[in-house]
């Protein structure tokens, strides 16, 4: 009746059945405003992005990994971030091969859940840019034929060029804050990703030091590469748009592409700043953030080897990978 | 006051803050129980087993001895209900080792032992008739690590120590034995701790105590505010700390408070001239010191995650199952687990006696999640307080590289059972590195 | 996940998506304001140098973009009290040098063209200046629509001011026909168009007794072939129309003996079953006898014109059928001499769009054009895409309104 169990008898209730439904919910405001913007073609790839996702996921694990697949709502989150991060306007099928490319190649092929290198979202909206190009220009203003139903099949008609100037005016900000310009379906809406950060922050799901530490060099690299022309709100409008506190609330709060340590998440998240505003200002700006996040990604492994806590008893940080001879610390007296 | 802790650990918003949504024992008078019969080992403490004096048939009493020390480094046995000792046999101990033990039959009469009487000035005693009461108190490290009291005192005396840490921060969740002691008793402990001080040679007595037990703090500054003046030469003072989970492990005792960090030879009297007690310890040293009553009952919790709690004073060898017949629902539960809810032992074997080391009966009834694969989510890094990387570990230990995890330090692992706790896909990290740690100890040894 | 635990998540999903859907109303209302303000501004800007109004509403051009694929975007300007002012429409045509793209503004009918400003053309130096130079663009301020360069447009009544008119002749459609057909088996007809006086139109073809295409038609398919490798039976007969157009009698027509003639350069047949059917329509309309059948659908492209013509009587206020008519024109009736046959200064030889046969003008008929503009001297083919532009708008405006606006 009663069998031998180890110890510790007891869990954290926040665990892996638990911990994505949270983000689910934190995603919701974003789905939100995307859906208030773009209206039936926003629902369309969500719907569709979360359950492709899954799909394949569970068709890949069971068949060809003969794994008994564990249902879990991870696959709907990473789902849901991909459908998010996309341009209005992007035919159903790009959809789908992109998330074939991320729940197959990116997260199935390298170990299924939390063995993959990459975020699998954004590195199909990588895969997305550069296969299909024509998809970055791609954006159109919100809340326009947003309940068409013709916009289901073949999205809204009216297209403009990427990212509007007008919005970096200072009289603009409710507009920058509501999110509405025309920009990727749900990231535009910084508030709505606001909320969803501070929700996550207050479940204990997302630890603040990665998106800290990127939005904070991220705007020392603003201050300090723009000199005298910087002004706060242009700070604000350099952070807001393009995706980055999308990617700082979703990408550098993901579990298994960060690094597991504290410091390594501080470094994580400054390399990617830094990346970040390298290629905003000498590449493609559309590109920066993706690229910029999947870099710091490779480095993950090298930055979990290095970067860990120092033992008990051992003189430094790296005495992990060195046999170090035993020492006392501070006062106490030689042995 | 100012709060001490060390960096890492579960702190109580991880959930380990389990007096909320139930309202922690209040109870000022502590449960007797009385039971049936009991059986007492004779391995209760590190070091040798005491050896039987008795034979079945005899009559005993409480406080009467009944188990003989072997060597410097053990701890006699004491009655702890009167009766006739009806067999010694050997037990299995939930920690696997057998041993011999004393099954003695009680008569509910509650004869006392002869020489368990009153004394008349015990403030008086010297240090030396302290010891040699120490000595044959059976007094074991009551907090768990049962190494007897008399030889560590001896240990302390012998490394000129001068500080003496009452320890009475019961940080694993669901216990409050101490607690209890410290805001019914708090005289006892203190003058239990004074005493124990005085064998000793310490100057300075701390107790140390954490933040959340906001009543027992207030109880015990009251107390010690009145017996300070009793002894001016010896500095007796509070020391809080915030509430980290494996706050009460020695070691990390001695990080909080000295920053030194001590590694699996060395033992704080040498190295910082510290000496630990627990206050169940302390307590029970009194117990000799006032009355000569050996150390023959302790206050052992009675709790769970769905059980109402309680403290009860119980005798040594006292079995699980007729301690638990008390509790309603026992049925219920999935386990039932000696000690704490993270580092205590699941029970199979209901029969198993209360020993001298142990703090409290934890029911569990929640099940574990689903064990799923290891999302490197970073929170076992989080948890450890030792500061190994329990994903790695497990992982290595899956595809044994056993060299590898001699570089990682494995064993440094004090088996406290947070990463396990920490872990959100509920996989067996703690129980597989203590494992793998024992292993590699053996290794190294030569074994 | 407990129930209790799945409730709870149920509850705050739905407490942040009300806070996000109140936020989001809610900014949305602060900002619609200004956007629209700034919207408007923006258009005004833009806009308001052919059209000032108080707002500008855009309309969706999609629907038309097939059949009227240069229109880049229009919109309908309000004043501030919501009346229709008129419309603006941004129109952008390609050409093999480059595209020009003009902006003009109608009124509230669709027939007015009120103002036109070339934004971007083609042409080099001086000639681009001037295609876009208000000399030339002043020229559409307040027109009727359709509008046509005067070097595109027939030459029927210019003319025509030469020759004097036969006298007597009453207005309206009259008819007349061969009694038997030819070998081949058609049956000539002439049909003349009178108006205040004179012969303005006139119409030679003939029915294919067999059921087949009429003539011109055949002649233009390629079915009904001359020999001695001359022009189409069509051009010829459209020669002879034309000419007739301009000399009003066709006693004035100098034939040979053999029935051609060589006044009229091209014609090789013979015309006399034309002159003759000319006179007998002549007749008819001295005597006030009016075309008695509906005319079967001849060989005059222009469609528009053959469905006016198709009434009865003759009326004497049809709109769109007085081709050539000067009337309201702003642009002075200077005479050009250049004929639509011949090669044209800028070495293009096509002749106006819709080929030789048509006088089709942007698919308007020849006969509906109201304004003649002239040309910048030295950029025919520009000036005639600005005219062609327009013309566009006039089309895609006249397909919206009556489509219900």
């Amino acid at each position: 009746m009663i069998r031998k169990y180890p110890a510790p008898h007891i869990r954290k209730e926040m665990n892996i059945s638990l911990i994505y439904p949270h983000v689910l919910i934190a995603l919701l405001p974003c789905a939100a405003a995307a859906v208030y913007y773009y209206g039936i073609r926003a629902l369309m790839f969500l719907f569709v992005g979360m359950t492709a996702y899954v799909l394949f996921d569970y068709l890949f694990s069971q068949y060809v990994r003969r794994e008994k697949y564990v249902w879990d709502a991870s696959g709907l989150v990473s789902g849901a971030i991909l459908a998010l991060i996309l341009p209005p306007t992007v035919p159903l099928l790009y959809l789908l091969i992109g998330v074939f490319f991320a729940s197959v190649v990116i997260k199935q092929c390298f170990g299924g859940l939390g063995s993959n290198l990459f975020n699998p979202a954004i590195a199909a909206r990588a895969f997305l840019s550069i296969a299909f190009p024509s998809i970055d220009a791609a954006y159109t203003e919100p809340i326009v034929s947003r309940w068409s139903v013709t916009s289901l099949l073949y999205g809204p008609i009216d297209t403009v060029s990427s990212a509007t100037p007008w919005i970096s005016q200072k009289e603009h900000v409710f507009e920058l804050l509501s999110g509405r310009y025309p920009g990727a379906i749900g990231t535009t809406c910084a508030a709505a990703i606001i909320i969803g950060g501070i929700y996550l922050v207050r479940h204990g799901i997302l630890r603040v030091e990665a998106p800290l530490s990127y939005l904070l060099v991220l705007s020392l690299g603003y201050w300090f590469g723009r000199g005298t022309q910087a002004t706060v709100f242009g700070m604000f409008y350099w952070i807001f748009t393009g995706g980055i506190l999308f990617a700082a609330v979703y990408a550098m709060g993901d579990y298994s592409t960060t690094p597991t340590t504290k410091y390594g998440r501080l470094i994580f998240g400054a390399g990617a700043a830094i990346m970040t505003l390298l290629i905003r200002d000498f590449g493609n700006p559309s590109y920066a953030v993706g690229f910029a996040v999947l870099a710091m990604n490779i480095t993950v492994p090298i930055l979990d080897l290095y970067i860990r806590p120092r033992i008990y008893s051992m003189p430094s940080w790296f005495s992990g990978r060195k046999k170090a001879d035993v020492k006392i610390l501070g006062k106490g007296g030689e042995q | 006051m100012k709060k001490l802790s060390f960096k890492k650990g579960l702190l109580p918003i991880d959930g380990l803050d389990f007096s909320k949504g139930r309202a922690l024992s209040q109870e000022r008078v502590l449960e007797q129980f009385t039971p049936k019969e009991v059986v007492i080992p004779m391995y209760q403490s590190i070091g040798t087993p005491a050896a039987p004096i008795v034979h079945t048939g005899s009559l005993v009493s409480i406080g009467q001895m009944i188990g003989k020390p072997t060597s410097l480094i053990s701890a006699p046995v004491h009655a702890s209900i009167s009766g006739t000792v009806t067999a010694i046999e050997t037990i299995r101990l939930p920690n696997g080792i057998k041993c011999a033990a004393v099954r003695i039959q009680n008569d509910l009469k509650r004869r006392m032992d002869d020489a368990v009487q009153k004394r008349s000035s015990p403030e008086n005693l010297s240090p030396k008739d302290l010891y040699r009461l120490l000595l044959f108190s059976g007094i074991v490290g009551m907090g768990g690590e049962g190494y007897p009291a008399a030889a560590k005192c001896l240990r302390a005396q012998k490394a000129g120590a001068d500080t003496l840490y009452v320890n009475g921060l019961q940080s694993e969740p669901y216990l409050t034995c101490d607690i209890h002691l410290m805001r019914e008793h708090a005289d006892r402990v203190i003058q239990g701790a004074i005493a124990l001080g005085s064998v000793c040679r310490v100057q300075k007595i701390i107790f140390c105590l954490q933040d959340k037990w906001t009543q027992e703090i207030a109880a015990m500054q009251g107390a010690l505010d009145r017996f300070r003046p009793a002894y001016p030469d010896r500095e007796i003072s509070l020391l809080v700390f915030k509430a980290h989970f494996p706050q009460g492990y020695d070691k990390l005792l001695i990080k909080a408070i000295y920053q030194i960090e001590l590694n699996q030879q060395q033992n704080p009297e040498e190295t910082v001239g510290a000496v630990i007690f627990n206050v169940s310890t302390c307590a029970a040293f009194w117990e000799k010191v006032e009355k000569n009553l050996p150390c023959t009952s302790r206050v052992v919790t009675i709790s769970g995650d769905k059980t109402a709690q309680r403290n009860v004073l119980v005798p040594i060898g006292t079995s699980v199952s007729e301690l638990l017949d008390r509790i309603p629902g026992m049925g219920t539960c999935r386990r039932i687990v000696i000690g704490g809810a993270l580092m205590g032992v699941a029970i199979t074997n209901l029969n198993t006696p209360i020993l001298k080391t142990t703090q409290g009966i934890t029911l569990i009834r929640q099940d574990n999640p689903q064990k799923m694969s290891c999302i490197h989510c970073g929170a076992c890094v989080e948890a450890c307080p030792v500061g190994i990387l329990p994903y790695l570990c497990e992982r290595l230990i899956e595809i044994s590289d056993t060299d590898a995890l001699l570089h990682e330090n494995i064993e440094t692992c004090i088996s406290c059972g947070a990463c396990s706790y920490a872990c959100p896909a509920g996989m067996e990290l703690s129980t597989h590195i203590s494992r793998a740690s024992h292993k590699n100890r053996e290794k190294r040894s030569g074994l | 996940m407990t129930r209790a635990v799945f409730r709870k998540m149920i509850a705050r999903a739905l407490t942040l998506l009300l806070v996000t859907l109140a936020f989001l109303l809610l900014m949305n209302m602060v900002t619609n304001q200004r956007l629209e303000s700034e919207k408007q501004a923006g258009l005004r800007s833009t806009l308001g140098d052919v059209l000032s109004a108080d707002r500008y509403s855009q309309i969706s051009v999609a629907p038309y973009l097939e059949k009227n694929p240069s229109i880049q975007t229009a919109y309908t300007a309000f004043d501030s009290q919501g009346k229709i002012l008129g419309y603006v429409i941004e129109v952008k045509d390609e050409t093999e040098t480059g595209e020009i793209i003009a902006k003009m503004s109608f009124s509230p009918d669709g027939v007015t063209l009120i103002s036109l400003r070339v934004l971007g053309s083609t042409e080099q130096g001086n000639e681009d200046e001037e295609i876009r130079s208000l000399d030339f663009t002043s020229q559409f301020e307040g027109i009727r629509m359709p509008a046509a360069l005067i070097a595109d447009l027939p030459e029927q009544d210019l003319s025509s001011n030469e020759y004097p008119p036969v006298t007597g002749l009453t207005d309206g459609t009259f008819r007349e026909q061969l009694d038997k057909e030819d070998e081949a088996g058609y049956k000539d007809f002439v049909e003349i168009v009178v108006k205040a006086g004179r012969i303005v139109q006139v119409t030679w073809d003939a029915i294919q007794m067999d059921g087949g295409n009429n003539r011109a038609k055949a002649s233009v398919d390629g079915e009904f072939v001359l020999a001695n490798n001359s022009v189409i039976w069509a051009e010829q007969a459209y020669a002879m129309q034309n000419r007739l157009i301009e000399v009003q009698d066709p006693a004035k027509i100098a034939i040979k003996s053999d029935g051609t003639t060589e006044v009229v350069p091209d014609v090789t047949v013979s015309v006399n079953a034309f002159l003759k059917l000319a006179n007998k329509c002549i007749e008819d309309s001295k005597n006030g006898i009016p075309a008695s059948s509906v005319t079967p659908s001849g060989s005059t492209p222009a469609e528009g014109s053959t469905d006016e013509t198709s009434t009865v009587q003759p009326t004497t206020a049809t709109t769109g059928t007085t081709a050539g008519s000067v009337a309201g024109t702003a642009a002075d009736p200077t005479k050009e001499t250049t004929d639509s046959y011949s090669g044209s200064e800028d070495g293009v030889v096509q002749n106006n769009q819709g080929g030789a046969l048509s006088d089709t003008i942007d698919g308007l008929p020849a006969s509906e054009i109201k304004t003649k503009i002239k040309e910048v001297q030295g950029a025919r083919q520009s000036s005639r895409i600005v005219v062609s532009t327009v013309n566009q708008a006039y089309i895609f405006l006249k397909e919206y309104l009556e489509g219900g606006g």
